[in-house]
């Protein structure tokens, strides 16, 4: 079966004034379905440009990156806005959520740039945000919550739309570590539903905790644990 | 599309109520931009109407002569008895006659008689006009009760005459005005007629007014010459006046210019009256001068109504510039969760345009409102037309797309990453 994310020998320089910075120096790394990674490293190991190429935000200056099968590296803005709404969820350190939405218009979001229909977006909304424990509080707002609650929020709606990879950038450094492992308890549960999901953390408790940990250095796979296996 | 541009709209109105106060004091350049424009539309409309009812009333096809009484060092023909002889004389529309004859369809005259007007021992303080029966027709004039002076009368010199329906409420005449007689100078004359209160406006029974007098008594020309003649005697003290014919009112032909017509007459009079005892009222040049200040007003109002649109399109592409900085990692969560560029820039067009097009609503609301309030106080008609109901909106929503498309095209063209990341 073909892995759902493959990076081939992925490179990514950043024009800084007349300096060229390369933030990843040819990575090639693959992530089988139902995977469940921590991608962790030091600041500028190029752990969150790998995320931003593999969440489609990015395209690599050099090499492939093929997402269920699809080469995705050269594609124009709008195709990979595309790909972004039916592929990948997004889960952020800030949570993100969106202040003068209700919590049901915010998991709604990807479902409303797919063109679902409003009742449909509510109802698969709800049962987003029942899995994640939030049922009674569709109607809040987001100030009106803690912040594990939020957390739980932006999972909602990184999973609303059933994509196949969902991302977590630090999702619990924003968090007491207490909320912290609750988050990682959800995620886990969503593992455990078969989804796909690859975390960038500081938090080596985190890592340790999944199936799968990719080191980052210096804009290079340092160690995966699946290959040291 | 349609459902997303509605989807779209939902929450655009969402954002905005979010900032309720805010939005509302960005619309004021709109508020005051569209209320202007209603307003000056609607004011303008009414003031033209007005302008062409009063002028109509006068006749656009008509030119009026009056006979006017120079200043007193300038009667040099003045008589030995001290008779004042000034104004229109028969020679002056027997040439008129004769030179426009292919373009005037008709000259009606009006003589006023300078006699007293007594009814069972009162006096009746009206002005007395020698007429034909063209002269009822020309201004316009109805019958309310009896009939008016015709031709018979006027060539049968029968003593009868019309008066206006407010002299018989005046002197509280409550019998049947058929049955009245008044004396006029001695000579007793049978009411025929009432003839009805004309709506002038006050302009215009200045334009047609022959004497200071409101009320008027009209009998038929030729027997005001039969018995009175143009010159009138005031005694103790040998003076008076003669004037041979008080007013002249031309009509001009359907399809003649009405202009080259006065023209070529007040060339005949400047000739006949180098003392220029005569005043000539074209109403269609009244109207080309009234429709052109009004031009200019409108021209104006459209400027400062411009002036506030635009200074209201600043103020709303300040804010929108100012809501795009603020709700940049808004727009990076929705590009994150697939929103294409597109979908950005009509998020916030449409945002910019609600808010206008609210700006509009409410400048409607405001000019409608200042319209009914002013315009009746200053005695302007107010007529408000959904035509310029539509034209403030229209105009209210392209401010919007003009103004909003820059902070649109700004959110569309950010860098998700970079739009994540913001502080």
């Amino acid at each position: 079966m073909a892995p759902v994310m493959e990076l081939k020998a992925v490179e990514r320089t950043y024009r800084m004034g007349k300096v060229n910075l390369s933030a990843l120096r040819g990575v090639s790394v693959t992530f089988e379905e139902g995977e469940m990674t921590a991608v962790v490293g030091s600041s500028g190991s190029g752990k969150s440009t790998m995320m931003h190429i593999l969440g489609c935000l990015d395209r690599p200056t050099r090499g492939e990156y093929f997402l269920d099968g699809e080469n995705v590296a050269h594609l124009e803005d709008d195709a990979l806005s595309e790909i972004r709404n039916r592929k990948i969820g997004f889960i952020f350190q800030m949570f993100n959520l969106i202040p003068h939405l209700s919590i049901a218009e915010n998991v709604e979001l990807p479902l409303f740039y797919m063109g679902t229909r409003r009742r449909r977006r509510h109802d698969l909304s709800m049962q987003a945000i029942e899995l994640v424990g939030l049922g009674q509080r569709w109607r809040h707002s987001p100030a009106e919550l803690s912040g594990g609650e939020r957390q739980r929020v932006a999972i909602a709606r990184a999973i609303v739309h059933e994509p196949r990879v969902v991302l977590a950038d630090e999702p619990t450094g924003n968090l007491d570590s207490k909320t912290g492992a609750e988050i990682i308890a959800v995620l886990h549960r969503l593992h455990d539903q078969g989804r796909t999901i690859l975390t960038v953390t500081h938090d080596n408790n985190i890592a340790s905790s999944l199936t799968r940990r990719i080191v980052m250095r210096d804009g290079l796979v340092e160690n995966d644990s699946s290959e040291s296996e | 599309m349609l459902y997303g541009l509605f989807e779209l709209l939902r929450l655009s109105v969402r954002c905005l109520a979010a900032n309720a106060l805010r939005s509302l004091l960005t619309l004021l350049g709109i508020i005051i931009g569209v209320g202007s424009v209603i307003f000056m539309m609607s004011v303008t409309a009414g003031a033209s109407r007005e302008i062409l009812r009063e002028v109509e009333q006068l006749g656009l096809q008509n030119i009026i002569i009056n006979s006017r009484e120079p200043a007193s060092d300038e009667t040099t023909t003045e008589q030995p008895n001290r008779i004042k002889q000034y104004g229109l004389t028969d020679k002056d529309i027997e040439q008129a006659r004769a030179t426009c004859s292919e373009r005037v369809e008709f000259i009606t005259l009006a003589h006023e008689v300078r006699e007293e007007i007594w009814r069972a021992g009162q006096r009746i303080d009206a002005r007395v006009l020698g007429v034909d029966a063209q002269y009822f027709e020309t201004l316009r004039l109805g019958c309310a009760r009896g009939r008016l002076v015709c031709d018979l009368d006027n060539t049968g010199q029968k003593p009868i005459c019309n008066v206006d329906e407010r002299l018989l409420d005046d002197y509280g005449i409550v019998q049947d005005p058929i049955t009245v007689q008044l004396d006029i100078g001695g000579v007793v004359f049978d009411v025929v007629g009432v003839v009805e209160q004309p709506p002038f406006t006050t302009h215009n029974r200045k334009i047609l007014a022959t004497s200071a007098k409101h009320l008027t008594v009209y009998i038929p020309a030729q027997t005001a010459l039969q018995h009175y003649g143009t010159m009138t005697v005031f005694l103790p003290e040998v003076q008076g006046v003669q004037v041979e014919a008080d007013q002249a009112i031309v009509r001009v032909k359907d399809g003649c210019s009405v202009l080259t017509v006065a023209r070529a007459l007040d060339r005949i009079l400047r000739v006949n009256h180098p003392r220029h005892d005569y005043d000539m009222v074209v109403p269609l040049e009244l109207l080309q001068q009234r429709e052109k200040a009004q031009r200019v007003f409108s021209i104006t109002m459209v400027l400062i109504a411009g002036i506030s649109l635009v200074v209201g399109g600043i103020g709303i592409i300040n804010i929108m510039l100012a809501s795009v900085t603020e709700r940049t990692r808004e727009i990076g969560v929705r590009r994150a969760c697939g929103a294409k560029r597109k979908h950005i820039a009509y998020q916030f067009l449409i945002e910019t345009t609600t808010l206008s097009a609210l700006g509009g609503v409410i400048g409607a609301l405001v000019g409608v409102g200042g319209v009914y309030t002013v315009a009746p106080r200053i005695g302007w008609a107010a007529i408000v037309s959904p035509q310029s109901l539509i034209l403030a909106l229209g105009i209210s929503c392209a401010v919007g797309i003009m103004f909003g498309m820059y902070p649109a095209i700004k959110a569309s063209r950010m860098d998700p990453i970079e739009a994540l990341r913001f502080e």
